[in-house]
């Protein structure tokens, strides 16, 4: 604990540089993310806080300033990182048993060391009876828990989440919030989670980088010292919702204005 | 009865038998010559005695003969088709190059109806079960191509995304993601193919089969006026182009595609 895993250094994003349609999606953005840290990236959709994830993941390359990794800069993706999307992405020809194994045959892990290790995640996101069914007629959270799981199979330092219980019904997301922070307790995996749930984002963190309308830069983080588990009734929590909700508004505002001046 | 009626099971039977009927009341009651159009109970007859022994100058078993130099053609050509077709359709899925340039040519091969190439193929290789075998593969090739294409083009960046993060190289992105996302297209891609392969089959026989061949027996039954058995040889393409296209995929996709849930053209 305590070590910089992730560092941003004026990190800048534009997509067709130098064409007509050069949009600039991240202007600035300087972030240091600790070992183990549990970090939500939050602000108004389309602000390119999934843009900044793509890239961690290697997807994306900066168009100015540094992204490290380790202290070294990411150049493409690799094992080290583990990501859920938020339509799972799943391989529907695989059973379930099968698609959380995936980076561990990719690595050539032994079949009995395989069956072990998804037999022991198998047990931790509670799909017990279901290592042979096809993702299809899995519900929407078993799905999502399956792709963490796949995530987490090949053990990477780094967990990237892009918006994972944006298509979840309210109860299975209360239910995989709670999954989550118990995950992340036992593993200590450093987190990177995309959001623009306030409520997601103070539930689950240790840190709140609060992105701002596009071209984003990061205008606040937010440290929640909160114990876990939280509840949103909590006087901590309310606090910090008050003060993020007042901060989000603004740029949400600034970002509908933009595109209204945009469209006229 | 209803359920008969509306559509079960068993309605197709009764469509085909009901055809079977009105064709039969329709020769019989309107005189026509049976030379022109012979009644189906004749035709019937007639194909169960092309399935027995011969008598005089025909050979024995003369129908499984026949059969059996189609479905020879058919498979060789079909098999080759699908072996470098899918090949060369995931490459230019996978290649934007590759795509740009082949595209436009496959686009314009797969217009021309499969039977205009046969004469050229014929002044190439003469007649015989050669030049089937290769009007197979012009009626089949392009289907498995297109649809291959098509089928890496609409893998999810993401997929790819996922397997990368897992530490997946380029040539373990293409066995273990692409060939199981591009599944569903490359079944359908087949089934419409081989369905094309028998349409060919068919068509190159008539022009360049010289021996057996359902095709060459339709069209050499022309010749001696002999309707009954140009019946029989429709009734048999009828029957085993169905076979194939039906049975044979639907056993396929319901091992794969439909198991898994995964969406596709049920009837192209």
């Amino acid at each position: 604990m305590g070590n910089v895993k992730i560092s941003a250094e004026k990190v800048e994003k534009r997509y067709n540089p130098g064409a007509p349609n050069e949009v600039l999606a991240i202007e600035n953005i300087t972030l240091d993310i600790q070992d183990g840290e549990f970090v939500a990236l939050l602000g108004p959709s389309g602000c390119g806080k999934s843009t900044f994830l793509f890239m961690v993941g290697g997807f994306e390359k900066p168009t100015e300033g540094t992204l490290r990794l380790n202290g070294q800069p990411i150049d493409g993706p690799g094992a080290n990182r583990g990501i859920v999307f938020q339509e799972y992405v799943l391989f529907p020809w695989q059973v379930v048993s099968k698609n959380i194994a995936y980076g561990l045959r990719i690595a050539g892990v032994s079949q009995a060391e395989q069956d072990r290790r998804v037999a022991e995640l198998i047990n931790m996101i509670g799909l017990q009876g279901f290592e042979s069914a096809y993702p299809e007629s899995l519900s929407g959270g078993m799905k999502q828990r399956v792709a963490i799981a796949r995530a987490l199979a090949y053990d990477p330092e780094i967990l990237l989440m892009d918006e994972p219980f944006g298509a979840l019904d309210a109860q299975t997301r209360a239910r995989m919030i709670s999954d989550l922070t118990r995950i992340h307790a036992t593993t200590h995996k450093t987190t990177l989670f995309v959001t623009h749930s306030v409520e997601e984002a103070i539930l689950l963190s240790d840190k709140i980088a609060l992105f701002s309308a596009r071209p984003s830069r990061i205008k606040r983080v937010f440290e929640i010292d909160l114990p876990h588990p939280r509840r949103v009734t909590d006087d901590g929590f309310v606090t910090f919702e008050r003060e993020i909700l007042e901060s989000l508004e603004q740029e949400v505002s600034d970002t509908l204005d933009g595109r209204l001046d945009s469209a006229g | 009865m209803a359920g008969l009626v509306r559509g079960n099971r068993y309605t197709p039977f009764a469509a085909i038998l009901l055809f079977g009927i009105v064709w039969e009341i329709a020769v019989r009651v309107s005189g026509i010559n049976a030379l022109l159009m012979p009644p189906p109970s004749a035709v019937l007859v007639r194909l169960v005695d092309m399935l027995g022994p011969g008598r005089g100058a025909t050979p024995d078993f003369l129908l499984l003969r026949h059969i059996g130099m189609t479905l020879l053609a058919l498979l060789i050509g079909f098999f080759l088709a699908a072996l470098v077709s899918s090949a060369v359709g995931l490459i230019m899925g996978m290649n934007r190059a590759v795509y740009a340039w082949l595209n436009p040519i496959i686009s314009m091969f797969m217009v021309i109806p499969n039977i205009a190439f046969v004469p050229v193929i014929i002044l190439w290789m003469g007649l015989g079960l050669e030049t089937v075998i290769v009007v197979v593969i012009t009626g089949s090739c392009f289907p498995i191509i297109y649809t291959a294409a098509a089928g890496v083009q609409s893998v999810p960046q993401r997929m790819i995304w996922a397997a990368q993060t897992a530490g997946a190289s380029r040539r373990q992105i293409l066995t273990t993601v692409l060939l199981g996302a591009t599944m569903p297209y490359l079944i359908a891609g087949h089934k419409l193919a081989l369905g094309r392969a028998w349409r060919a089959v068919i068509a190159g026989e008539i022009f360049a089969s010289t021996t057996y061949g359902v095709g060459f027996m339709i069209f050499d039954a022309r010749t001696f006026l002999d309707s009954e058995a140009m019946f029989v040889g429709l009734i048999v393409v009828g029957l085993i182009g169905v076979t194939l296209e039906r049975v044979l995929f639907g056993f396929v996709e319901r091992r794969t595609v439909e198991k898994w849930g995964v969406s596709t053209a049920k009837d192209v």
